[in-house]
């Protein structure tokens, strides 16, 4: 606790000087921990109005400081339990709880500050501190409420001195008050301010001139009045139809006053007439200056004149000058005429000498430059015709195509048509023909099927015969005609199956008869008899000529 | 101490207060008690003080203090005023008025009187003073309008374009006349910017009181 108090205190020494710091905190009576609290709480919140001492006597006070105080606290957020009790009835515990809160509470640039100079406020520079002071006045007049311009001179004069009420300082010039001296007045003058004078009030009752503002003038009229020269007072300013006045002569009595004044009187006349000379040597420096400006103004004009004048002066002598030997000049000036007119024909041929093969140069490249372009555009006139014609050509021929396609298109269907039908037909004769396979399967199944019935009878009749033909001689006999029977019948079948070949290729042979004769044989046989014929003719004449060709050689 | 007339007190370089008094004022001061009686004395003091502080006030005219020897009473009016204008423009305290006024060989009696009135009244009298001189004027008050030119010197037909007539001012303490200060036409735009520039302040001041 001893470091905790020792902190407590140094910062309390800092913001209150008149607190000890080797005092303890559980000896602090009611008056320091007033002083104390109300003076972290003027650091914490300068605008807050605090008392900051406790009052000696009467109960009643101590009792409003105290609780004013508590209020101070609970509003900078102390949540403690605080109340008057705190302050007039200390407890070392709260009381050290109160003061850490309120130090805490600092503001910080007030610690760092006094940490780093320890308690030397006033080295703050006078800029810091006029910003300090200017930061509090902002503070506090943001915070203030408005108040009409007319109840600011009530509603602000607690927290700020002046309002925007500002009174001009329009003093009135000539206030008439009774001179110091009762001698100097004249009876009348004592008459005039015994009776019908009006008094300062009364003089100043007007809105454009003010009271103190007047008082203070004449105050140092009177007293200044008589080392300024008059000029100086009449300054115009009051907008008053002047109050009645009469001149006091100013105080002093003219017999002491004599031996005093003269040598001010003499620095005086001095002033003046330097003051005279002075006006009247600036006079005539100003007409000097009216003069010297009026003859620099004729100095341009003359100047101006001159330059005007000179070139018509040169072309005078000129003249003059031609005229002085009139003949002798013209024949010069004839001659020289005369040469340089020689002298621009003959340029003038040469031009035309120059220009001539070059105009023509000119006129042939644009008739050629033309004829080009009329050449070009020809020959695209034609390329142009060419693919016309091209395009033309094909053009028909499509047509054409389209026209043949648009015909064939109508037999394509009949062929299509006929295609189905055929289709169909063969479908038909497709299942006519499985019909007469399935037949003849069933068929040759049944045949089947009989003949080895056919084959187990015989077989079992041959069996049973041929075991009893043994014993039995009728039976014997039938075993042989049974045998007979079954050769006869196997040859009977043989002939069915042959004769059915037969047919067969009967058949065949028929189909490739029919054949051969859709392929007019007939025709093709005459016709190669006719060529053989032809050839056996050929042959003959070749033979013929041989021999005719052999007869001579072998009759030669 | 009186300034004697012929003393020039420009070259009085001994800083003594008293010598801000011109010899009316002393006069004026001297008649105090002597002249004019003790009660009448008081109540000069008074009435001079209330004037001084509500110039519009109307107070009961008092006509007995101008009975007898009136021109001395409205001298001394206008020395006890002037006395409490030099005072308070210096920033003198009870005590050192007193020993002005003693310095003065007054009547004891006005000494008395016019020191108690001065500390009684000083922050009244600070107050009213403060008020008093030449400053820029302030502004609380604002009056505007829209306007729009219906024909001008070079057109016959209105231009259409709406402006605001914007009159800054204040009230005229003592008669509560309005005082017009600055009279402006601007469009819109311009307006905005001023009010732009006005909330800047504002701002630049909030933070100048938080930081």
């Amino acid at each position: 606790m001893d470091e905790v108090d020792k902190i407590i205190m140094h910062q309390l020494h800092q913001v209150d000087a008149t607190i000890e710091p080797t005092e303890e905190l559980d000896g602090f009576t009611p008056e320091q921990v007033v002083r104390a609290v109300s003076g972290c709480l003027a650091e914490i919140r300068p605008d807050l109005q605090l008392p900051r001492t406790l009052p000696g006597g009467a109960m009643a006070q101590r009792f409003g400081v105290a609780s004013s105080l508590a209020q101070g606290c609970k509003d900078s957020g102390y949540r403690g339990d605080i109340g008057y009790q705190t302050f007039l009835y200390p407890n070392a515990v709260e009381l050290r709880r109160l003061l850490m809160f309120l130090i805490e509470q600092l503001p910080r640039e007030r610690q760092t500050t006094d940490d780093g100079t320890s308690g030397k406020a006033q080295s703050l520079s006078h800029r810091q501190l006029l910003q300090r002071q200017i930061r509090k006045e902002l503070t506090q007049q943001l915070k203030t409420p408005w108040v009409p311009q007319f109840a600011r001179s009530v509603g602000n004069r607690k927290s700020l001195g002046c309002s925007s009420l500002g009174i001009e300082f329009r003093p009135n010039i000539n206030l008439s008050i009774p001179s110091a001296n009762p001698e100097e007045r004249t009876k009348e003058q004592q008459q005039y301010f015994d009776q019908q004078a009006p008094n300062l009030f009364q003089q100043t009752a007007s809105s454009s001139v003010d009271l103190i503002a007047s008082v203070l003038h004449k105050n140092e009229l009177d007293r200044w009045g008589q080392v300024l020269p008059d000029s100086v007072l009449l300054f115009v300013g009051s907008e008053e139809p002047e109050a009645p006045f009469i001149v006091t002569s100013t105080t002093k009595s003219p017999a002491s006053a004599e031996e005093e004044v003269s040598p001010l009187q003499e620095l005086s006349n001095q002033v003046q007439e330097l003051r005279i000379q002075c006006e009247n040597l600036l006079t005539e420096r100003k007409s000097h200056a009216a003069t010297l400006a009026a003859l620099k103004l004729r100095e341009t004009k003359a100047t101006e004149e001159i330059g005007r004048i000179q070139p018509m002066l040169k072309l005078n002598e000129r003249t003059s000058l031609v005229l002085a030997d009139s003949e002798e000049n013209l024949t010069k000036l004839e001659s020289l005429l005369k040469t340089t007119q020689s002298k621009s024909q003959t340029l003038t041929q040469q031009w035309q000498d120059y220009r001539k093969p070059l105009l023509e140069t000119l006129e042939t490249l644009k008739t050629a430059k033309g004829a080009q372009e009329v050449q070009g555009i020809r020959n695209s006139i034609e390329e142009l015709e060419q693919e016309l014609q091209a395009k033309t050509q094909q053009h028909n021929e499509l047509n054409a195509t389209l026209q043949s396609a648009s015909q064939s298109l109508a037999p394509r269907k009949e062929f299509t048509r006929r295609i189905f039908e055929f289709i169909g037909n063969i479908r038909k004769q497709r299942g006519a023909i499985y019909k007469v396979l399935d037949d003849t399967r069933q068929l040759q199944k049944q045949l089947n099927v009989v003949g080895a019935q056919l084959q187990r009878q015989f077989n079992y009749t041959d069996d049973l015969l041929f075991q009893s033909a043994k014993h039995d001689l009728h039976a014997k006999r039938a075993y042989k005609l049974l045998a007979q029977l079954h050769s006869n019948c196997s040859e009977l079948v043989e002939c069915v199956s042959l004769t059915g070949n037969v047919t067969k290729q009967t058949r065949e042979l028929e189909v490739q008869i029919d054949g051969e004769k859709l392929k007019n044989v007939l025709t093709n046989l005459q016709k190669i008899t006719g060529d053989i014929q032809k050839f056996e003719q050929h042959i003959q004449e070749l033979q013929g000529q041989i021999r005719a060709l052999e007869h001579p050689n072998a009759g030669s | 101490m009186a300034t004697s007339p012929g003393k020039s007190p420009a070259l009085d370089a001994d800083p003594e207060p008293s010598g801000l008094l011109s010899a009316t004022v002393v006069a004026g001061l001297r008649n105090l008690g002597a002249i004019i009686s003790p009660p009448l004395t008081k109540l000069l003091i008074a009435n001079s003080l209330k004037l001084t502080l509500h110039p519009d006030a109307t107070i009961a005219p008092v006509p007995e203090i101008y009975a007898s020897n009136a021109a001395c009473a409205k001298q001394s009016e206008y020395a006890v005023v002037t006395l409490y204008a030099l005072a308070t423009k210096h920033g003198w305290d009870g005590l050192y008025l007193r020993q002005q006024l003693e310095q003065l060989a007054l009547d004891t009696g006005a000494v008395d009187e016019l020191s108690r009135v001065y500390e009684d009244n000083r922050k009244e009298l600070v107050l009213r003073q403060l008020q008093l001189g030449h400053g820029f004027p302030h502004i609380t008050d604002i009056q505007w309008r829209i306007v729009c030119d219906v024909k001008s010197s070079t057109s016959d037909c209105s231009t259409g374009v709406a402006h605001f007539h914007i009159n800054l001012g204040n009230f005229r303490p003592s008669s509560g006349e309005r005082v017009t200060i600055v009279e402006f036409v601007c469009n819109a735009e311009e307006l905005q910017s001023l009010i732009n520039r006005l909330k800047e302040i504002e701002r630049h001041c909030n933070q100048m009181a938080v930081a």
